[in-house]
């Protein structure tokens, strides 16, 4: 059984069908509940009505036209053309979005290239089957002095191959000698060591 | 009768009539402020959306469609600035920049001079600000503007049912909000 509140609420807000309406209205006049209740409900909602919404300062109404009028006259604040304005904010959009994908890009560039020892071990034997330990050890070399010298990787090569015990390592890692690697770094003057270095520092080696 | 005069006045004003403008003014300034009166809540934010909307009215009368009432046009438009008022003031409040003065001001000047209305107004406000703004301007219509919900739905563009739903959810909440403010 719906309760009077809802019933009430539900009639007035529309809610029920003509015949529901109908029994609603034979409802309040045999109930009195109902009928207080509808009217305590009715009461309150009138209470927040002004009995004449015609009374208050007519001249703010009759000094709105002028107002209004005023405002009219009054040239735009904005120079503006709206087609003006919507042509730079496209501007200013397609610039920002031109930043913001160069700076992505510029990151990216700058991003730091990880290569693994197994990587390192390919390209500086490539035809060998120089274990992984024998790698990490190559790469504790400190790298800015030893460029410097020139001499670099025949000192590197020259004591590490002499902590190897297996003869076949020490066979395959003594090949490395007549790679082109050596040749090429032969021809190299000072400043092009120096700089391939730097493009090698910000290299990071992951072990 | 009246909506036949309603577009008397407009085509006269299209011809160039400005007094035909005056007219119109007249007949729908003060629903427009009470509307906006009620939705916003004090006297200086309605007075500002009623100006709008009569500027609105003056620029685009011009784009009127005869295929409506002009009351159905002129409610859309205030009920969609009042709207959007609420929204402004609500970002504005958010990033502090509804100033205290500015407030206290706003509740000092009103054409209302009685207390005992004044006080009536203070109540109605407490109590449908607590109302979301959609519902509260369902509520308005219905029940100040005395609108039919197939006239609301002409002007929101919402179906009848959606707004007597609408109207039912915001009657409880303001018989709720009576017994609380008492």
């Amino acid at each position: 059984m719906m309760k009077n509140k809802d019933k009430i609420l539900k009639y007035l807000s529309g809610l029920m069908n003509k015949t529901e309406s109908e029994q609603f209205l034979n409802e309040i006049e045999k109930s009195e509940n109902l009928r207080k209740e509808y009217e305590k409900i009715t009461g309150k909602l009138k209470c927040l009505e002004l009995e004449n919404e015609n009374i208050f300062d007519e001249s703010y109404f009759i000094n709105l036209i002028p107002k209004v009028r005023n405002r009219l006259e009054e040239p735009s604040k904005s120079k503006l053309k709206p087609q003006t304005a919507y042509a730079i904010t496209l501007i200013l959009a397609i610039l920002i979005t031109s930043i913001l994908l160069i700076n992505k890009f510029n990151k990216q560039d700058n991003k730091v290239n990880f290569i693994t020892v197994n990587e390192i071990e390919t390209m500086l034997y490539p035809d060998s089957t120089l274990n992984e330990s024998l790698a990490g050890k190559l790469l504790t070399y400190d790298l800015e002095n030893d460029f410097k010298t020139k001499n670099l990787l025949t000192q590197l090569y020259t004591d590490q191959i002499s902590s190897i015990n297996d003869i076949n390592l020490q066979a395959s890692a003594i090949n490395l000698d007549n790679t082109d690697l050596f040749q090429i770094m032969d021809k190299l003057s000072e400043d092009e060591f120096k700089s391939m270095y730097k493009s090698i520092s910000s290299t990071k080696i992951l072990r | 009768m009246t909506e036949k005069n309603d577009f008397i006045l407009v085509k006269d004003f299209l011809k160039g009539d400005e007094s035909a403008f005056n007219e119109l003014v007249n007949r729908y300034k003060k629903k427009i402020y009470w509307h906006a009166r009620r939705m916003l809540g004090n006297h200086m934010d309605a007075d500002e959306i009623t100006q709008e909307v009569l500027i609105v009215l003056y620029k685009k009368l011009n784009t009127f469609k005869f295929d409506s009432g002009l009351y159905t046009w002129i409610f859309r438009i205030t009920s969609t600035r009042s709207i959007n008022y609420i929204k402004k003031k609500k970002l504005k409040k958010i990033f502090s920049l509804d100033k205290d003065e500015f407030k206290n001001l706003n509740y000092k000047i009103d054409i209302v001079k009685n207390i005992e209305d004044k006080e009536k107004l203070e109540e109605l406000n407490n109590v449908l600000k607590k109302l979301p703004p959609r519902q509260r301007e369902v509520f308005i219509f219905r029940r100040f503007d005395q609108l039919s919900f197939d006239e609301i739905a002409k002007i929101t563009g919402k179906s009848i049912g959606s707004l007597k739903a609408s109207y039912h959810l915001a009657l409880k909440k303001v018989l709720k909000n009576i017994d609380d403010e008492k």
